[in-house]
């Protein structure tokens, strides 16, 4: 290893991997049989998630449910 | 040091890529090829990134300090390069793909957000995208200013409803004005213009143009695809590419720091805090995504993409964690700059990509307020460096 900061680097990118492992473990997904490349993330069809439609897209869905 | 007296980092791209395969077949496993396709696509917008060094903060500074405009020439053509991607797609002319603008309100959150964050990348060190790709090329005090980001973005998500109480006109949409095609040539005319003003200044300072199409010529093509370095225009090109296939896979345009609010807030509740009365994170997307995995949000999927590419990027240019001492007062402004960032995306509706690029290619006017208020707040950052020692005083040299 050449420096220290590769060494930072690199135990940063272990520590986030298994932050997202401890989070995929907590919310795994219940898949059905019928996923396929549409299905995923379908609620973001109402805007970008930095946007005002982002913010309210699944709000709206729940309203039409309703 | 250029690229080119450096040799890849055979051990680092030799971890990269399989890595890259395996995180792609379990999110082609466990989630769906949707996701396998948004977590590539950020790994090519890493790759691109940083072999064209496409960064937005030091491409502002150079030109607010010294009137180089090549980064800034660069950014504005792939402004004008996106919206024509774009228009035609959100104005529905293939009424067959479903795809949606990013747009957030023409108002005083986004103006004092976006001026924030114009203070904060300058003070950070990077943009959204720039601290991504800085980050996953090894720079260590990015690492705290993405930290401080992530912090920042929280913060603002909590106090969002306040600033959404000011003065608001809401969502104002140009091609719904205008039509996409008059809202197109309006466009392309504004940008024109700004070219031509950054031109005219670059050339009355230097005498001439840096060239957008030019790097040092010290490798065949081939292996500067592969090992870098890009010239801008070349980034250029692939981020307008890329950001297409994103708005048709994903059905919006790139973001970035929603996933920073989302890591935070998931974070702090992990750790006890209290969220329930944080109304951002009680209803909509933003609940939906707290109670799921990060690796179902696209957002976080292609955020964790643009960091892996541009660590293999920095694998093959051997450029990765480049010998650098932190200093006090490098850490500080790192803070400092790594919350204003955060919290002034949340208040523009995202950042320099999610809020500026993404807004003003879906030819949503907070897009223009953005770019406004941000290089005003770049003004300001630019003296702040100066006052903390960051950059000597203009006109000498560093």
């Amino acid at each position: 290893m050449k420096n220290r900061n590769r060494w930072i680097m690199l135990a940063a990118i272990l520590l986030a991997i298994i932050a997202v492992a401890l989070d995929y473990i907590q919310h795994p997904v219940v898949r059905t049989s019928g996923d396929t490349l549409d299905s995923i993330a379908d609620e973001h069809e109402e805007g970008a998630p930095c946007s005002m439609d982002g913010m309210h897209a699944e709000e709206e869905d729940d309203e039409e449910e309703l | 040091m250029d690229s080119a007296d450096t040799k890849p980092d055979i051990p680092l791209v030799a971890m990269t890529v399989p890595g890259l395969l395996l995180v792609s077949l379990f999110l082609n496993h466990a989630f769906a090829a949707r996701s396998t396709i948004l977590f590539l696509i950020g790994a090519g917008l890493g790759v691109t990134l940083f072999h064209a060094s496409f960064g937005f903060a030091g491409g502002w500074r150079q030109f607010v300090r010294k009137q180089h405009g090549a980064a800034i020439r660069a950014q504005l053509l792939l402004l004008a390069g996106t919206s024509l991607l774009f228009f035609p797609v959100l104005g529905s002319v293939f009424p067959q793909i479903h795809a949606n603008g990013a747009f957030g309100p023409v108002s005083v959150s986004v103006l004092v957000g976006a001026f924030m964050f114009g203070v904060g990348m300058q003070l950070g060190g990077g943009c959204g995208s720039g601290t991504l790709f800085t980050v996953g090329g090894g720079h260590v005090r990015m690492l705290i200013t993405l930290a401080f980001f992530v912090v920042g973005t929280v913060v603002g998500s909590a106090h969002l409803p306040w600033w959404l109480a000011l003065p608001n006109m809401g969502k104002v949409s140009l091609i719904e004005t205008f039509g996409w095609l008059p809202a197109l040539v309006l466009q392309a005319l504004v940008l024109g213009v700004l070219y031509l003003v950054v031109a005219r200044m670059e050339r009355r300072r230097h005498g001439r143009l840096d060239s957008l199409g030019d790097a040092p010529q010290v490798r065949s093509l081939g292996r500067r695809l592969v090992f870098g370095p890009w010239p801008l225009g070349w980034g250029i090109a692939g981020l307008a590419l890329l950001g297409l296939v994103t708005l048709l896979v994903a059905g919006h345009p790139w973001s970035i720091t929603f996933a920073f609010g989302l890591w935070g807030t998931k974070i702090w509740s992990a750790l006890g805090g209290d969220i329930s009365g944080w109304s951002y994170w009680s209803s909509g997307y933003p609940a939906a995504a707290l109670n799921r995995s990060v690796l179902a949000d696209t957002t976080s999927l292609m955020n964790f993409g643009i960091i892996m590419g541009a660590v293999l990027a920095a694998g093959l240019a051997g450029r990765f964690a480049p010998p650098s001492r932190l200093k006090l007062n490098g850490v500080l402004t790192a803070i400092l700059g790594g919350l204003l960032l955060g919290y002034g995306a949340r208040l523009a509706f995202g950042c320099n990509i999610g809020g500026m690029l993404a807004g003003i290619a879906s030819g949503s006017l907070h897009g223009w307020l953005w770019l406004f208020a941000g290089f005003i707040g770049t003004l300001w950052g630019v003296r702040l460096r100066t006052l903390f020692g960051m950059d000597p005083p203009a006109g000498e040299r560093p």
